[in-house]
């Protein structure tokens, strides 16, 4: 008759279901975490996937697309221009956050910054620096009062240097 | 502790000794060298050659100077721009006209500069501003009346120029590269390409001489002369600012004498040191030279004086070494 005396094998028995217990429970919470990461991954993920960006930049005040505009990812040396449609496409896929910058002489420059919302395919306007264009250049002539032929003075004075 | 006040008073010394000489220690050679290396570079990527033309150098001064001397020598005067800009500020028009008109010639003034590196004055200031910021060098367009022999002399003044001003170790400068990059020879319409360095950092006491901004701040002086005295005053030529000439009296450039009594023209410049001082009086089809002999008036005063032997309306030159540095119309009774 088994008595319930002390036996040694079974509190190792005991123990090692316990371990096999302790082992499914760390292995479910694995399991649990890694179902967690990956979802909360997929979740950033599907916030912002990467995406080709394309577009076209035009002139804001007479629609005329733009051959030309250097975009440029903000931070890097990464960029591309614009063909004579105006169209680009970056070469480089881009993410959330990202920030592209359009810039063209004459023009303001602009910023865009990519958001989950971005459609693939962007129209960018592009307006006219607005300071007063004013157009005076060099001009080393000497004064001549303007009854007497402006050239024939200036040459005298040549003639006489 | 001794030794951290005599590190501080020697750092003090050196930034008032900056600022009091300001660039005269810079040499500028390498930012001019580096400057000739991208010739023609396309203006498609500003920042590309604002760093091209910055990065190697070590001093904002330096900086700068490579892309003043870079705009200098890439892009050239646009004459049908000037001329079609000139000829429309002297036709009258509606402000709806004046517009339009405007609006097309900022086009063109920037698709030519894009395009022919070629511009007018407004071209010049813009590229010099984005260049500079893209440099980390902050920088302005100041637009005002620009004074030249066929500019600004007399009436009510147009705004006809723009230059910039430049913030160099948070100190702002004045520049003009237009007029640094060379000049439209009026006889024979051509443009001639010429770098003038009287128009980099200059002095703004002579700047004044020939640029009166819009804003006043941008004198960057605190003895600001008025529009009509700007307007009015002789004509002063590049020349003048380089050799730094002002004249105190007269103070007009149409200015009255009398027939046998002799008009004095007042210095406040030691003339000693010219070789050569001459009066170039057109009257006429006749130009006539002088020389007139310097007087010494007081410890800081110099004179010379010419006498009027006709009645008549004449153009008074005064020229040192060969250089114009100023004119007036003198009407002799």
């Amino acid at each position: 008759m088994k008595t319930n005396t002390y036996n040694p094998n079974s509190v190792i028995q005991s123990e090692c279901l316990s371990n096999i217990f302790d082992n499914r429970v760390s292995r479910l919470i694995s399991f649990l975490t890694l179902v967690f990461v990956l979802t909360a991954t997929n979740s950033i993920t599907a916030q912002s996937p990467d995406k080709t960006v394309k577009g076209v930049v035009t002139q804001a005040e007479d629609g005329e697309q733009l051959a030309g505009v250097h975009i440029q990812l903000k931070g890097t040396t990464l960029g591309t221009i614009t063909d004579a449609g105006g169209k680009f496409t970056f070469p480089q896929r881009l993410k959330a956050q990202d920030v592209l910058v359009f810039s063209f002489v004459g023009l303001k420059t602009q910023e865009l910054t990519i958001t989950e919302t971005t459609p693939e395919f962007i129209d960018i306007q592009m307006t006219y620096e607005d300071f007063t264009i004013v157009g005076e250049l060099g001009d080393d002539g000497v004064f001549t009062a303007r009854k007497r032929p402006l050239s024939w003075v200036f040459n005298a004075l040549k003639r006489n240097k | 502790m001794r030794s951290t006040i005599t590190i501080g008073l020697i750092l003090i010394f050196t930034f008032a000794l900056a600022q009091l000489e300001d660039f005269n220690h810079v040499n500028f050679k390498k930012a001019d060298s580096i400057a000739g290396l991208f010739s023609k570079h396309p203006l498609t990527d500003l920042q590309s050659l604002a760093n091209k033309l910055t990065q190697p150098l070590p001093t904002e001064a330096e900086k700068f100077r490579s892309i003043f001397i870079w705009v200098c020598q890439n892009i050239d005067n646009d004459q049908a721009l000037f001329y079609r800009f000139k000829y429309h500020s002297q036709r009258k028009s509606s402000d709806a006209t004046h517009e339009r008109w405007l609006a097309r010639y900022k086009a063109d003034v920037f698709r030519t500069l894009r395009e022919d590196h070629r511009t007018t004055c407004s071209g010049y200031a813009y590229l010099i501003r984005e260049l500079a910021s893209r440099a980390g060098m902050p920088s302005t367009i100041i637009n005002g009346y620009g004074r030249t022999a066929h500019a600004n002399v007399g009436g009510e003044g147009s705004i006809n120029h723009a230059w910039n001003a430049i913030q160099l170790n948070n100190k702002w400068y004045l520049c003009d590269a237009t007029w640094a990059s060379g000049w439209i020879d009026g006889d024979k319409h051509v443009y001639l390409k010429r770098f003038d360095d009287t128009y980099f950092l200059t002095d703004p006491k002579l700047f004044a001489l020939n640029h009166f901004p819009e804003d006043s701040n941008w004198f960057l002086i605190d003895d600001k002369p008025t529009l009509d005295h700007f307007l009015n005053q002789p004509i002063p030529y590049a020349a003048t600012l380089r050799l730094k000439v002002s004249i105190k009296s007269p103070e007009q450039f149409s200015i009255k004498a009398s027939k046998g009594e002799p008009l004095h023209f007042r210095f406040d410049q030691n003339l000693k040191n010219v070789e050569r001082i001459e009066f170039k009086i057109v009257e006429a089809s006749e130009v006539r030279s002088y020389f007139p002999e310097i007087k010494s008036l007081c410890e800081k005063e110099w004179s010379i004086s010419h006498t009027f032997q006709s009645r008549g309306v004449r153009t008074l030159h005064i020229s040192l070494d060969n250089n114009f540095v100023y004119s007036y119309q003198v009407t002799v009774r």
